[in-house]
C-alpha cells in the first residue's frame, strides 16, 4: 500500500504541474495564432487575449485534433466559432472530428454545399450536434469584448448565386471567405482557396495585413500579380503538404514574395506556425520544427 | 503430474482434431462470393479511403459510408489475388476483393448492445480529454484501438509497450484483484467469488471479446472456480484450458496477434518470472515489475518479430518507467466508463483523475521512442521460433532443477 501512496502523490504532483504550466502558457493575455500543419489543407487557431476560441477550417484529416490537444488547456472542449472559408474535403474533413469531440457554439459558413459523401457527413455532424448556424457574406462582422474582430470581406451572396446558381460545388474551385480579423493595430488576413480576381474584386487595395494567409496553398492562381497589387502583406505563410503532387507554392508566388521582401513561413517545412500578438500589436513567432 | 500430462495430451489431440476436419474452407481465387460476418478488424483510415480484413480478405473502399469494429457486414464480389511491398520491403501476396458491393446488416442483440456500449464510452472519453489520452484511456481500459493516431501507434511500437495500451489481460487481473478485495469486506467468499465472475464477464463484454481480454478472463474464471470448489490453483493448466477452448471456437484466432502476444507473455511469466525472481539484484520497489516485464518479453520476443518486425531492447526500461501507472489508468478508466454509460458529467471527474498519468505515459514513451534504437529483423521463420521456445524451456527446466538441488 505504501508503493500505492507514493504513486498518488507523485500523480497528483504531476497533474498540479502540468495544469499550472498549462495555464500560464494559455492565458497570457495575447492573441495566438497557430496555423496548424495538417499536410495539404488549412486549419487555423485563433486564441484571442479574452480567451475565445475561433477556428478556421480543419484540414483534409484528424491532424487538427493534434492540434487543437497542442495549444488548449486539456479541460477545454468548447470551440466558440468554427468557420469554412468553403466546402473542399481539404477545408472541411477535420471538422467532422472536430465537431464530434468539441462543443462547438456556432459554426459560421458562406451557404454552399459539396456534392459528397464526405460532405453530407459533415452536414450531418452539423446537425446531429444541434451546433448553432450562422450564414456569414461580405459585411458580416463578429466582434469580441476584447478587442478582436473578425469581418468578411467576401463574397456576398449575389456573387456566390452567379458562381454557383444550384449552391453546389463540384471539382472547381468556388469562391472562399475571405476573413479580416483586426485587434488594435495588428491585422490578418485570411483567404481560403480564393482566386487572384476574387481578392482583387473584395480586398481594398490600401490593405497591407500583418500577416497574409497565402490563397489556395500557394497555387498560382491565388497570389496573382493583379492580386499582389491589390494586397501588400508584411508576413505570409501558407499551409500544405510536404512534396504535395500540386507544386505548391508555385514558383510564381515565391517570386511575387521576393520582389516584395515578405519573410514567407511554410507549414511543410516549419510544421505547426504560431504567431503572438501583444497588445501594442508585437509579433513573435514559434515553429514545430 | 501424469494427470496433468494425460490432461495436456487430450487438449492437444482435440485440437488437432479441429483444425484437420473442421478449419473452415479458405477462399479460392476467381471467385465469385458472398460472405457474411462481424467485422473483427479496426479498418485503417486514410483521406479518401478505408481499408480492412474481412475473413482473411483485405477489402479497400471509399471512406464513405464508414465501416468500424463489430459491424454485421454482407459482403458480394470476386475474390483477386494482389502482390504488394510492404515497408520493410518484403512482397506480399493478398487475398482482394476489388470495388465489393457491401452491405451493413443489422447486428445480433448481443453485439449492438456491445457495440452501444462502447460507443458511448468512446464518445464520452474524446469528448472529455485530449486525442492521445483519451485513446490510450480507451485502449487500455477496454481495448478500443481505432482512436489512436498512427504516429502514436509508431511510438508505441518502437518502444515495445503495444502490449499495455491495447487492453492487456493484466487488466483483468487487476480488475479480478481490486473486485474481489472490496467483495470479499461486504459479503462470504463464495459470494464475493461470483461477484467478480459477474464483473469480469461484463468487462469482456465491454471489450468487445478481445482475445487478450477473453483469455484472461477464461482464466481468471477458471481459478475463481477452482477457488470456490476448494481445488489448488493449477495457473500453467488453466493457461492451457483457456487458449484451448477459445481455438475449439474460433481456429482462426491461431493467427491473431493480440491472442498469441496474450499466451506468451502469460506464459512467460508463469514460467520464467520465478526463476528471475530468484536471480535478479534489484530494489524490492521495482523488482516485481522488472521481473515481470521481462519474462514477459521472453516469452514474445518471437512473436514480436514475426508481427512487427521491430524489438526494442529498451523496452524493458521504459515498461519499468510506464507499467505502474497502468493498474491506476485502468480503475480510473474503468470507472469513468461506468459512468460515462449513465452520464458524461459522472465519467469527467474520473477521467481527469486519469489525466495526469495518461500524460505522463505519453510524455515517457515521446521522449524515449528518440532513443530506442529498435532491431529490425525483416524475417522471422517459424523453425527459429519452435527452436527459440524450446531453448527457453530447456533452460528454464534445468534452472529449476538446479535451484531445487541447491535448496
Amino acid at each position: 500500500m505504501n508503493k500505492g501512496k507514493y504513486f498518488l502523490v507523485l500523480g497528483i504532483f504531476i497533474f498540479i504541474i502540468t495544469s499550472a504550466s498549462m495555464y500560464v502558457r494559455t492565458y497570457d493575455g495575447k492573441l495566438h495564432l497557430i496555423f496548424c500543419d495538417v499536410g495539404q489543407g488549412d486549419a487555423l487557431l485563433i486564441r484571442t487575449p479574452g480567451r475565445h476560441e475561433v477556428l478556421i477550417d480543419g484540414g483534409p484529416n484528424t491532424k487538427v485534433l493534434h492540434c487543437l490537444d497542442d495549444h488548449l488547456p486539456f479541460w477545454d472542449r468548447t470551440l466558440d466559432i468554427v468557420l469554412l472559408t468553403h466546402p473542399h474535403y481539404d477545408h472541411f474533413r477535420g471538422l467532422i472530428d472536430v465537431l464530434e469531440r468539441f462543443h462547438v457554439l456556432f459554426i459560421g459558413h458562406e451557404n454552399l454545399s459539396h456534392k459528397s459523401e464526405a460532405y453530407s457527413v459533415f452536414a450531418h455532424a452539423v446537425e446531429q450536434e444541434h451546433t448553432n448556424e450562422r450564414i456569414l457574406q461580405r459585411g458580416s462582422r463578429i466582434s469580441f469584448s476584447d478587442g478582436v474582430s473578425l469581418e468578411i470581406l467576401g463574397p456576398d451572396q449575389k456573387f456566390l448565386h452567379q458562381e454557383n446558381p444550384d449552391g453546389f460545388t463540384g471539382t472547381d474551385n468556388p469562391p472562399s471567405l475571405i476573413i479580416h480579423l483586426t485587434y488594435n493595430s495588428f491585422d490578418l488576413l485570411v483567404t481560403g482557396d480564393s482566386d487572384g480576381q476574387d481578392l482583387v474584386k473584395f480586398v481594398s487595395p490600401s490593405l497591407s495585413p500583418d500577416i497574409f494567409a497565402l490563397p489556395h496553398h500557394g497555387s498560382e492562381h491565388g497570389f496573382t500579380k493583379d492580386a499582389a497589387q491589390a494586397v501588400h502583406p508584411h508576413i505570409a505563410v501558407v499551409s500544405l503538404g510536404t512534396d504535395n503532387s500540386y507544386g505548391h507554392p508555385h514558383a510564381s508566388v515565391l517570386e511575387l514574395l521576393k520582389e516584395g521582401h515578405v519573410p514567407l513561413y511554410r507549414t511543410d517545412k516549419q510544421g505547426s506556425i504560431h504567431f503572438l500578438v501583444d497588445t501594442q500589436g508585437r509579433v513573435s513567432v514559434q515553429t514545430e520544427k | 503430474m501424469k494427470g496433468v500430462l494425460s490432461v495436456i495430451l487430450f487438449l492437444l489431440c482435440s485440437l488437432a482434431f479441429r483444425y484437420l476436419f473442421f478449419y473452415p474452407e479458405s477462399q479460392k481465387v476467381g471467385q465469385s462470393v458472398t460472405i457474411q460476418g462481424i467485422l473483427l478488424d479496426e479498418p485503417r483510415r486514410s483521406p479518401y479511403s478505408q481499408r480492412f480484413t474481412f475473413k482473411n480478405i483485405s477489402i479497400s473502399v471509399p471512406e464513405y459510408p464508414e465501416y468500424a469494429f463489430g459491424d454485421f457486414l454482407l459482403v458480394k464480389g470476386v475474390v483477386e489475388e494482389s502482390t504488394f511491398t510492404t515497408k520493410k520491403g518484403q512482397e506480399v501476396t493478398d487475398l482482394v476483393i476489388k470495388d465489393p458491393i457491401i452491405q451493413k446488416k443489422d447486428q445480433p442483440f448481443l453485439l449492438k448492445i456491445i457495440m452501444g456500449m462502447l460507443k458511448k464510452v468512446t464518445a464520452t472519453f474524446t469528448q472529455t480529454l485530449p486525442s492521445d489520452e483519451a485513446a490510450l484511456l480507451l485502449g487500455i481500459t477496454v481495448g478500443v484501438r481505432n482512436e489512436f493516431s498512427q504516429d502514436l501507434l509508431d511510438i508505441f511500437r518502437n518502444t515495445g509497450v503495444m502490449h499495455v495500451v491495447a487492453a492487456s489481460g493484466s487488466n483483468v487481473a487487476t480488475l479480478t484483484a481490486v473486485v474481489l478485495y472490496f467483495c470479499v469486506l461486504f459479503m462470504r467468499r463464495q459470494l464475493a467469488i461470483l461477484m467478480t465472475g459477474l464483473v469480469i464477464t461484463w468487462y469482456a463484454v465491454l471489450a468487445g471479446f478481445d482475445p487478450p481480454i477473453v483469455r484472461a478472463s477464461l482464466m481468471a474464471m477458471i481459478t475463481l472456480t477452482a477457488q470456490l470448489v476448494g481445488k489448488q490453483n493449477y495457473s500453467l493448466l488453466a493457461l492451457i484450458f483457456s487458449a484451448w477452448i477459445m481455438l475449439m471456437i474460433q481456429p482462426q484466432l491461431i493467427s491473431d496477434i493480440g491472442f498469441q502476444l496474450s499466451v506468451g507473455a502469460t506464459a512467460g511469466i508463469m514460467l520464467a518470472k520465478p526463476i528471475l525472481d530468484i536471480f535478479l539484484r534489484f530494489p524490492q520497489v521495482l523488482k516485481d515489475d522488472f521481473s515481470t516485464t521481462l519474462a514477459a518479453q521472453i516469452g514474445t520476443i518471437p512473436i514480436l518479430f514475426g508481427a512487427f518486425g521491430v524489438f526494442a531492447p529498451l523496452s524493458i526500461l521504459i515498461n519499468l518507467l510506464v507499467l505502474w501507472t497502468v493498474p491506476i489508468i485502468m480503475i480510473l478508466g474503468l470507472l469513468a466508463a461506468l459512468g460515462g454509460l449513465i452520464s458524461p458529467v459522472l465519467a469527467a471527474p474520473f477521467a481527469y483523475s486519469a489525466y495526469p498519468f495518461l500524460h505522463y505515459f505519453i510524455w515517457i514513451v515521446s521522449i524515449t521512442d528518440k532513443i530506442s534504437m529498435p532491431i529490425t529483423i525483416p524475417t522471422f521463420n517459424f523453425f527459429l521460433t519452435l527452436s527459440y521456445y524450446m531453448l527457453c524451456i530447456s533452460i528454464i527446466i534445468l534452472m529449476r532443477k538446479g535451484h531445487h538441488e541447491q535448496g
